[in-house]
C-alpha cells in the first residue's frame, strides 16, 4: 500500500468486534476498543470476564473467530506469537519465564546476544543491558544470575527485553498480584516512564487503586463484553466496582444451618508469618463454624493454608489446636492432629489419577485399616461405600482409575479422602473451582453437613457469592495480611473493598 | 558480622559461582599431601601417567557435558567409544591411514551414533535416559557382533597410533595436550558462541527456551551428535592407549564419565557447569585412583571412594550454593522491604 499513508490520528491498536469461543463457551462476544499511542489503558474485569483471552489474541497465541485488529490503522493478523512480537507487541506476565542459570543481561538478549565476528561480546551485552535498565530507571547489576532476582526484578527484565525487541505496545498482565507494596510503586513509576517515552501500555489488574493511579482510560469487561470505556479522571473506584460486578446484588440465601457454631475455638492462629508470602495473620475458627477466606490471587490465602497443613514452613507466630500449641511439621503430622486440607489444584496435588477410585478415597486411612501392615479388602470396601454415600459419588465400579471420572466426581473423591480422617479442622482451597453445578451443590452441602456436625471449616474461595452464602464469617486477605473480617450477612461491596485494599470511607470520598 | 565471616562469605560466594575453583583447590591440596607423603607420587613419570590416564575419561566427560547442559543425558558414550575403537582401529589396520583420516573416521562414526540418539529423543520422543540406555545396549551389542569374539591387537594398528600414548609433546604427554586443546575449544564454543549459550538456556529453562524461539530441536541434534563424535574420538585414543580392543572395550566407562562431569560441577538438571570443570573432575578421579594404587589399597575400596567422592562433591556444591543464595536473600532483607534498588530518576532521554 504505497499511497495510503495512515492518518496521524490512527490509534496504536484498534480492536473491532472481536469474538472468540472455546468449547462452546463464548469468552469474547464482540469486544471493540482502541488504545492511542502513548496512552495507558487499564483493562479490568472479574475472573472469567475475558481479559486473558483478549491478551492471547493480541499476542498471537489465539486467533479471533471474528473481528479485526488494526495497528496504526492497518489491519493485521497474527498467526503466532512471533508475528505479534514482530509487529511490536509484547506481553509481560505475572511470573515471567527466565533462565535461572544465565545472567540478567543474557536473559534479555538470549538467542541474539551482541556478537563480534561470531563471538558473544559480553562487554557490549552488559552495556546494552545497563542502558535498557537505565531507561527504566533501575540500577541492577547486569551480571546478576537471574536465579537471584526477585519476581519484581524478573518482570523488569521482561520489560527490558520487550524494549530491546523494539516493542511499541506493551501489555502488562496482572503484574502486581505477586509484588509487595514498594515493588508495586516502583512498577507504576516505570509505567509512567514508559508512557513518557511514547510506549503504549495496556495494563491489566485486579487492583483498582492502581488503575486510578496510573491509567488514562479504563475498559471494563464483564462476561466477554465491554461494559464500560471511560476516562480515568471521570470515574471512581466505586463506580468501577459497580460496573465490574454488575447490578445484581447477591441475594443472601437463607442457609440451612441446624446448629449454631459453638463458642469453643478449635483453631486459633496468631501472628502467623512466612516472610515474603504473608505476615501477621491472625484468626480463629470455632467448632461447627464455616470461615470463608476471600482475597485476590496472590493475597496469601493458599500459602497460609499450606503452612497450617505443614507443607510450607512458618517463620513466626503461633497456632493452637483445641487450646493446645501446635506446630505443623508435615502434612502427615498435621493430619494426625486432625487437620485436613483439600488443595487448590486437585489434579496436581489431590488425585493420584491412575490409581483406582477406591484406593484414592481411602489413601489417608490405609494404615488404620491395615493389620500387620497388610491392607485388607473388606474394610476398604466398607469405608468406600460409606464415603461414596456421604459425598454422593457417581455410581459405577470403584476399581476404575480415578482419571476416568468427571471433574466434579474427582473432587468428591479427593474430598472423601480427607473426610475419611474425621478432621477437626477441614480446610478447603477453591473446592468448587472448575466443577459443574450439580457437583458444586453437593460439595457445598457436604461442607454444611460437616459444620453442623461440629467440624471447624475454612473455605478459601475466589467466588464471593458462594462464600457469602456459605460462611458464618468472612476473612479477607490482601497482599499477605488480613485486611478485613466480616460476620455474614455482609454486602459484597464491603468485602470487595477490603480485598482491593480500600477503606470504606475513602471510597465514599472518592465516589 | 566479623571481618572473617565476611571473608568466608565472599569466598563461598565465589565458589558457588565457579565450582572449578573449589575443584582446583582440592586437587592442589591432594597433590601436595600425596607429594609429601608418598615418594612414588613425586616422580615426573607418575604425574605424566595421571594426566594421560585422565584423558579418555576427561574427553568423555566433555562430550557428556554438552548433552547434560541441555538437560538431557547420554548413557551410550561408553558403547560409542568401544564400537568406534574397534571399527576405526580395524579399518586403520586394514588400509593403514594417517592421523587426519583416523580422526575423521572416529568423529564421523561417533557422530552417526550420536545422531541415532538424537533421532530417538527428538522424533520418537523418548526420554534421553531411556533412549540412550537402549542405544547403550544396541551399540554395545553391535560391538560384540563386529568383534565376533576376536580382538584387535596393537601390532595391527598403525605405528603412530600405538606410540602416541608414550609420546611427549614439549613438557606434556601428547594425551594431555589433546585433552587440553579440546577443553579450550569446547570452552570457546559454550562460553563465547551463541550456539553454546543456547545449550545453557535450553537446560536452564526448556519452556522459556521454546517460547523465546531458540532453535531447540536443532541444538538437541547438535549436542547429541557432538557428544557422539567426541566419544568416537575418545575411542581412537582408547585403541592408542591399550592397543588391545575387544568386545568389552568401554564397558561401564560412561558412569565414570558422568561422575567426572558431576564432580566437576555440571548439573544433571542442565544449564550449569563448564568443560573445564568436567575435565578437572576426571583428573581428580584419576588422581585419587593413582594415590590409592600407590598406597596399595584394593580396587574395591577404590570404587567405594569414588562413590563417596561423588556424594561429597555434590553435597558440598549444593550446600555452598544454598548458602550463597541465603546470603543474597539476607542482603535484600537488610536493604528494606522491597528488593528493588532504585536509581534516581533523571529526565527521560530522547528515544526513537
Amino acid at each position: 500500500m504505497p499511497d495510503s499513508e495512515p492518518p496521524p490520528a490512527a490509534p496504536a491498536v484498534e480492536l473491532r468486534d472481536i469474538r472468540h469461543g472455546f468449547e462452546g463457551v463464548q469468552a469474547l462476544r464482540g469486544v471493540s476498543f482502541e488504545v492511542n499511542a502513548g496512552e495507558v489503558v487499564g483493562l479490568i474485569g472479574e475472573n472469567g470476564a475475558g481479559k486473558s483471552t483478549l491478551v492471547k489474541i493480541l499476542t498471537g497465541v489465539l486467533q479471533p473467530d471474528e473481528g479485526t485488529i488494526l495497528l496504526e490503522g492497518e489491519q493485521v493478523r497474527f498467526a503466532n506469537p512471533r508475528a505479534a512480537r514482530g509487529a511490536g507487541i509484547a506481553a509481560m506476565y505475572q511470573e515471567p519465564l527466565i533462565f535461572p542459570d544465565l545472567s540478567l543481561a543474557e536473559n534479555i538478549f538470549v538467542g541474539r546476544q551482541p556478537a563480534r565476528s561470531a563471538f558473544v561480546d559480553w562487554g557490549e551485552m552488559r552495556d546494552q543491558a545497563r542502558a535498557l535498565l537505565k531507561r527504566l530507571g533501575i540500577e541492577l547489576d547486569p551480571g546478576t544470575p537471574a536465579r537471584d532476582l526477585s519476581v519484581a526484578e524478573r518482570q523488569l527484565v521482561e520489560i527490558a527485553k520487550a524494549l530491546s525487541l523494539g516493542a511499541r505496545i506493551v501489555i502488562l498482565d496482572e503484574p502486581t498480584a505477586v509484588l509487595s507494596t514498594r515493588e508495586v510503586d516502583r512498577l507504576l513509576e516505570i509505567v509512567r516512564r514508559l508512557r513518557e517515552q511514547g510506549i503504549t501500555l495496556i495494563y491489566i489488574t485486579h487492583r483498582l487503586d492502581e488503575v486510578m493511579q496510573v491509567t488514562d482510560r479504563v475498559v471494563v469487561l464483564r462476561d466477554g463484553e465491554k461494559v464500560a470505556d471511560v476516562r480515568t479522571a471521570e470515574t471512581s473506584i466505586r463506580e468501577l466496582v459497580r460496573v465490574m460486578v454488575g447490578q445484581e446484588l447477591a441475594a443472601l440465601e437463607q442457609r440451612r444451618r441446624e446448629a449454631k457454631p459453638s463458642d469453643d475455638i478449635v483453631l486459633d492462629v496468631r501472628g502467623l508469618t512466612r516472610y515474603g508470602y504473608y505476615e501477621g495473620v491472625s484468626f480463629q475458627v470455632h467448632r461447627g463454624e464455616i470461615l470463608g477466606v476471600f482475597g485476590l490471587v496472590g493475597a496469601g490465602r493458599t500459602e497460609v493454608a499450606q503452612s497450617l497443613f505443614g507443607i510450607d514452613p512458618i517463620d513466626a507466630g503461633e497456632i493452637r489446636l483445641d487450646g493446645r500449641p501446635f506446630v505443623p511439621r508435615s502434612p502427615r503430622q498435621a493430619m494426625k492432629h486432625g487437620i485436613a486440607y483439600l488443595p487448590e489444584n486437585r489434579l496436581l496435588n489431590g488425585l493420584v489419577a491412575p490409581l483406582s477410585i477406591r484406593l484414592n478415597m481411602t489413601m489417608t486411612i490405609w494404615q488404620l485399616l491395615a493389620v500387620l501392615g497388610i491392607v485388607r479388602e473388606r474394610p476398604i470396601d466398607r469405608a468406600v461405600d460409606e464415603l461414596a454415600n456421604r459425598v454422593r459419588l457417581q455410581r459405577g465400579s470403584r476399581r476404575r482409575p480415578a482419571s476416568t471420572l468427571s471433574g466434579g466426581n474427582q473432587q468428591k473423591v479427593v474430598l472423601s479422602k480427607w473426610l475419611a480422617t474425621h478432621p477437626k479442622v477441614l480446610i478447603l482451597d477453591e473446592p468448587t473451582h472448575g466443577i459443574d453445578v450439580g457437583a458444586k451443590a453437593d460439595v457445598l452441602r457436604i461442607v454444611l453437613d460437616h459444620a453442623n456436625a461440629g467440624v471447624g471449616v475454612v473455605v478459601i474461595s475466589s467466588e464471593l457469592e458462594e462464600i457469602q452464602d456459605l460462611s458464618d464469617r468472612i476473612l479477607v486477605m490482601r497482599t499477605g495480611s488480613v485486611s478485613g473480617e466480616f460476620v455474614t450477612p455482609v454486602e459484597k461491596d464491603d468485602v470487595l473493598h477490603a480485598a482491593y485494599g480500600l477503606q470504606r470511607r475513602a471510597v465514599e470520598a472518592a465516589g | 558480622m566479623s571481618a572473617l565471616r565476611q571473608r568466608i562469605d565472599s569466598v563461598l560466594a565465589s565458589f558457588a559461582r565457579a565450582p572449578e575453583l573449589g575443584l582446583v583447590s582440592i586437587l592442589v591440596v591432594l597433590s601436595i599431601y600425596a607429594a609429601v607423603a608418598l615418594p612414588a607420587f613425586r616422580t615426573t613419570s607418575n604425574a605424566d601417567q595421571i594426566l594421560s590416564n585422565s584423558t579418555i575419561i576427561a574427553i568423555l566427560a566433555l562430550a557428556e557435558t554438552l548433552v547434560l547442559l541441555t538437560r538431557q543425558i547420554d548413557l551410550s558414550v561408553g558403547a560409542t567409544l568401544g564400537l568406534c575403537a574397534y571399527i576405526v582401529g580395524s579399518a586403520l589396520g586394514h588400509v593403514g591411514g594417517d592421523p587426519p583420516l583416523a580422526i575423521l573416521m572416529a568423529l564421523g562414526l561417533g557422530g552417526v551414533l550420536g545422531l541415532g540418539n538424537a533421532l530417538l529423543v527428538d522424533l520418537v520422543r523418548m526420554p534421553a535416559i531411556i533412549a540412550t540406555l537402549a542405544t547403550l545396549s544396541i551399540y554395545g551389542g553391535l560391538q560384540v557382533v563386529v568383534t565376533n569374539g576376536s580382538q584387535l591387537y596393537a601390532y595391527q594398528l598403525p605405528h603412530w597410533l600405538t606410540t602416541l600414548y608414550a609420546t611427549n609433546w614439549g613438557p606434556l604427554p601428547a594425551f594431555a595436550c589433546v585433552a587440553l586443546v579440546l577443553v579450550v575449544i569446547l570452552t570457546v564454543c559454550v562460553q563465547m558462541l551463541r550456539w553454546g549459550r543456547d545449550l545453557y538456556a535450553m537446560g536452564s529453562n526448556p519452556e522459556a527456551a521454546a517460547v523465546t524461539g531458540l532453535p531447540v530441536r536443532r541444538r538437541t541434534y547438535e549436542a547429541f551428535i557432538a557428544c557422539g563424535a567426541l566419544s568416537g574420538f575418545a575411542g581412537l585414543l582408547y585403541a592408542a592407549q591399550y592397543g588391545n580392543v575387544d568386545a568389552t572395550a568401554g564397558n561401564g566407562i560412561e558412569l565414570t564419565a558422568i561422575a567426572a562431569a558431576v564432580i566437576g560441577g555440571v548439573s544433571l538438571f542442565g544449564g550449569s557447569g563448564t568443560p573445564a570443570g568436567a575435565a578437572l573432575g576426571a583428573l581428580l578421579l584419576i588422581e585419587i585412583e593413582n594415590i590409592l594404587a600407590i598406597e596399595k589399597i584394593s580396587i574395591f575400596a577404590q570404587q567405594l571412594l569414588q562413590g563417596l567422592a561423588i556424594v561429597a562433591s555434590v553435597a558440598v556444591y549444593a550446600l555452598v550454593r544454598r548458602y550463597a543464595q541465603r546470603l543474597g536473600a539476607r542482603r535484600r532483607r537488610l536493604q528494606g522491604a522491597g528488593p528493588l534498588p532504585t536509581a534516581t530518576i533523571e529526565p527521560a532521554e530522547a528515544h526513537p
